[in-house]
């Protein structure tokens, strides 16, 4: 959504006055907090807390609430519940909230908060957008987890090579009718994470880092925040659509999760809760990735629960079908279709396709997983399955987990592997489904960018940096990578004469040789002093000086709009520059959602 | 109350109070009897994580009783934390002891105290009954134990309990909700009034060792794999 430029100035204002920065006229003002944020935008009926905190032992006695000039309990028709909590530990201050839970915003239009507290007022404002007429039956949100316009370019030149200054192939995404640029940030940083960016695309809130789901509070407890509804539950309380989520990291993970879940630490404390919240919740007809340790009762031996929930037997209890391994997955698609497929292939997060096809021994106990071609097309069998359509959202997460070890080949076969699971829907949808919307964006960025190519002989062959770095090739001496595809699998072995120059803008302490290596990254290692270069990694690579904070083990997520890619009925409403949670709107748009029912 | 000092840091203790137990008078032990555990140090970088704030520590929630689970290799010390307040090892040493895991290969040793390396705990990870205990782990619940590892950071400065870890690690998953304890660790509980005080440097426990999931009625932590000190050694 596009904003008048008095219209952010106010936001602005308002924002600072949330934060407390601005002095308060009124002798006893206190600091006032309104969740849902200045800014938000809802569809008409969506499903969300309010929660009103004040910096004080008890609300004013002056305290009021209300919406367009009325009063909160009688706008919504609800009552509050009033609680407080000390806010930290040092120099404690006490917080006084109220809250409406599960309220809604009855039609399209603008909405102002009103809070008196302490003779001043605090005021944010919201918009409520109407809903549209349906274009598609189907929407399928991809997301690859830190992929930037970079690792497009540099997968595709490895994947295609160029012939007359052309690449000589293309992506899934290279012909979407409609590209776009996404805005990231975040609602308490210009930074991100990959929770509140996958929750602003399924609820239309933009959030706090860390946060799913929620407008974070300042309360200590991380599952009782304000919660806003997510484009499932909404699917799931007013349509008959069938809901699937795939990903290659531990299904409870962030971009998975931001499908069902709420809570403001995505940490591994709330996953067991995640976990727990997808059957309670909306219960996704589909669910694959990895992460078991999440399913077992905390008894059992390489459990990460902290209760004694066996959620293997709940799930089944709840009509799963469960399946452990690729050819599981096989044999249930071609026995009985099932309704509901809970697919767990490995304890954390599945391995990434280098591992799973390339360097095996990296596999551990975990030698048949699926790759995400499988996985997609199998979620799109069991959800097609349903005339009333479906919501699917298949995430590639190793993207982000291998820029963060400066893995660059690891990051990218994944990214070639993305593309072919996009291919495989855009064929299917165009044989089964041209009613089908497809997105396809990243979550954020990471800082890898390729500036040359490094002749792997000489560099290996030198005997210090200086010697190395005279193998590093850049404007026309760059020449051309030699990866080739000789096994014809779609993807370069990485292993060449000839390698990109391509490194992360952001490190701890480490060195780089550029070439493949045979186990994933572990850059940096713990020492008193932080954390210092791994001696056992790339060490024949030149010295890079860290350039983050010494407690940083790898590198972090980078400030720049991400890619958005669409095809199919709606997709006109992405090719622009939008913020990332208008990705919601654009989906809800072209599904037909109204919330109200 | 007695204390156990470790040899490598008297100059600590020195400080701390006076060594009185024959703990204190350990010779160091050579860098190549270590085993696996020493080999890894210093520690591999904590797995990636993207969290970056510090959020409030949740309590920890624990079910009361251990509902009947499918059958597993071990059968699991009731998790029941209904017990009387009171001392929390008294509590995990009773219900070690009455309860033993089920062997399907048990292995004898001639040796005592056993020598075992992390490395050799366990038996791939099953993605329906989790991680595998292997014959030998299973077989020494009850039997005296040598194992080596380091001491993961601790809660508190004087410590009656801790937990040895095969790795080094930086962060101390009991003070920070976003961190995991890795699968290769045991619960060490200090004799009766024994305490000792925190370390970096790798180490030895000797001990029962006893194997099942118990709940320490302290910390909340469970733990699968219990070691009843006798000794503990710095490894030089
Ligand atoms: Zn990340």
């Amino acid at each position: 959504m596009k904003y008048p430029r008095i219209l952010v100035l106010v936001a602005a204002l308002a924002t600072m006055l949330i934060l407390g920065l601005l002095p308060v006229a009124a002798q006893d003002a206190v600091p006032v907090t309104i969740l849902p944020v200045t800014n938000a935008e809802f569809l008409p009926g969506a499903h969300f807390d309010l929660r009103v905190e004040v910096q004080a032992e008890a609300l004013p006695e002056d305290f009021a609430v209300s919406i367009n000039g009325q009063d909160a309990s009688e706008f919504f028709g609800a009552e509050a519940v009033d609680e407080n909590w000390q806010l930290g530990d040092e120099n404690p201050v006490m917080v006084s909230a109220s809250t409406w839970r599960g309220v809604s915003l009855p039609e399209a239009g603008d909405y102002t908060v009103s809070v008196m507290a302490g003779g001043a007022e605090t005021n944010v404002d919201w918009t409520v957008y109407e809903p549209q007429e349906a274009v598609a039956k189907n929407v399928i949100l991809f997301i690859a987890d830190g992929m930037t316009i970079p690792e497009i370019t540099a997968a595709r030149v490895a994947t295609f090579g160029i012939e007359g200054g052309k690449v000589n192939g293309e992506f899934a995404t290279d012909s979407f009718d409609e590209i776009g640029l996404v805005h990231t940030n975040s609602v308490d940083s210009v930074m991100m994470d990959s929770a509140n960016t996958a929750s602003a695309m399924n609820t239309g809130h933009k959030g706090s880092v860390n946060a799913t789901g929620i407008y974070a509070d300042s309360s200590p407890d991380v599952l009782d925040d304000p919660r806003v509804e997510t484009l499932a539950e909404i699917l799931r309380r007013t349509t008959d659509m069938s809901i699937g989520v795939v990903t290659t990291s531990d299904y409870t993970d962030a971009t998975p999760a931001s499908v069902w879940a709420h809570g403001r630490d995505r940490s591994s404390g709330s996953r067991a809760t995640y976990a727990v919240q997808a059957l309670e919740g909306i219960q996704p007809d589909v669910l694959m990735g990895g992460g078991a340790q999440y399913l077992f009762p905390q008894s059992t031996e390489g459990s990460r629960r902290a209760d004694d929930r066996d959620m293997y037997a709940e799930y089944e209890a709840a009509g799963y079908t469960i399946v452990n391994s690729a050819t599981e997955l096989n044999d249930a698609l071609a026995s009985d279709m099932p309704e509901k497929l809970l697919g767990i292939f490995h304890r954390s997060d599945m391995n990434v396709w280098l591992d799973r096809n390339v360097y095996t021994d990296n596999l551990g106990d975990f030698t048949d997983q699926p790759g995400l071609v499988d996985m997609t097309m199998a979620a799109i069998d069991i959800l097609s399955q349903n005339p009333e359509g479906f919501y699917l959202e298949v995430e590639a997460a190793s993207l982000d987990k291998q820029m963060h070890p400066l893995d660059q080949e690891r990051a990218l076969s994944d990214l070639i592997e993305f593309q072919y699971a996009i291919a495989a829907a855009v064929e299917w949808a165009a044989q089964n489904a041209p009613d089908t919307l497809i997105v396809v964006t990243a979550d954020h960025g990471h800082g890898y960018e390729v500036y040359g190519t490094v002749d792997v002989t000489a560099f290996n062959a030198a005997e210090d940096d200086m010697g190395r770095r005279q193998a590093i090739r850049t404007y026309g001496a760059a020449g051309f990578p030699t990866y080739t595809d000789s096994d014809g699998d779609g993807f370069p072995e990485w292993d060449a004469d000839i390698v990109f120059a391509g490194v992360v803008n952001n490190h701890p302490d480490y060195t780089e040789n550029f070439q493949v290596s045979e186990t994933p990254r572990v850059p940096a290692i713990s020492s008193d002093n932080g954390y210092v270069d791994n001696p056992d990694d790339d060490p024949n690579g030149i010295v890079m000086s860290g350039d983050l904070a010494p407690s940083d083990s790898t590198g972090v997520h980078t400030l720049q709009d991400v890619p958005v890619f669409a095809e199919g009925p709606g997709a006109e409403f992405f090719g622009r520059s939008i913020e990332q949670s208008d990705i919601f709107f654009g989906m809800a748009y072209a599904l037909g959602v109204d919330p109200r029912g | 109350m007695k204390r156990l000092y470790f040899a490598g840091i008297a100059l600590l203790l020195a400080a701390c109070g006076t060594a009185t137990d024959q703990h204190s008078s350990i010779t160091a032990i050579p860098p190549e009897e270590l085993t696996a555990a020493a080999d890894m140090a210093p520690s591999p970088a904590a797995p990636t994580v993207e969290e970056t704030q510090v959020l409030p520590t949740p309590t920890l929630t624990i079910a009361p009783t251990l509902t009947d689970t499918a059958p597993r290799a071990a059968t699991p010390t009731p998790l029941n934390v209904d017990l009387p307040a009171g001392n929390a090892r008294e509590i995990a040493a009773a219900t070690d002891t009455a309860m033993r895991p089920e062997v399907q290969h048990l292995i004898t040793f001639d040796e005592s105290p056993v020598s075992i390396r992390f490395d050799e705990f366990y038996n791939g990870y099953n993605l329906r009954t989790g991680l595998v205990l292997s014959d030998k782990l299973l077989s020494l619940d009850g039997q005296t134990v040598q194992i080596a590892g380091y001491m993961a950071p601790p809660l508190k400065p004087e410590l009656d309990y801790f937990v040895l870890t095969r790795i080094r690690l930086a962060f101390c998953p009991f003070c920070s909700t976003g961190a995991d304890w890795p699968d290769d660790i045991a619960l060490i509980y200090l004799n009766n009034d024994d305490t000792t005080v925190a370390t970096d440097h790798p180490m030895r426990v000797t001990g029962r060792m006893e194997i099942g999931a118990s709940i320490d009625h302290e910390t909340g932590m469970v733990s699968l794999v219990r070691i009843y000190a006798d000794n503990l050694e710095i490894i030089q």
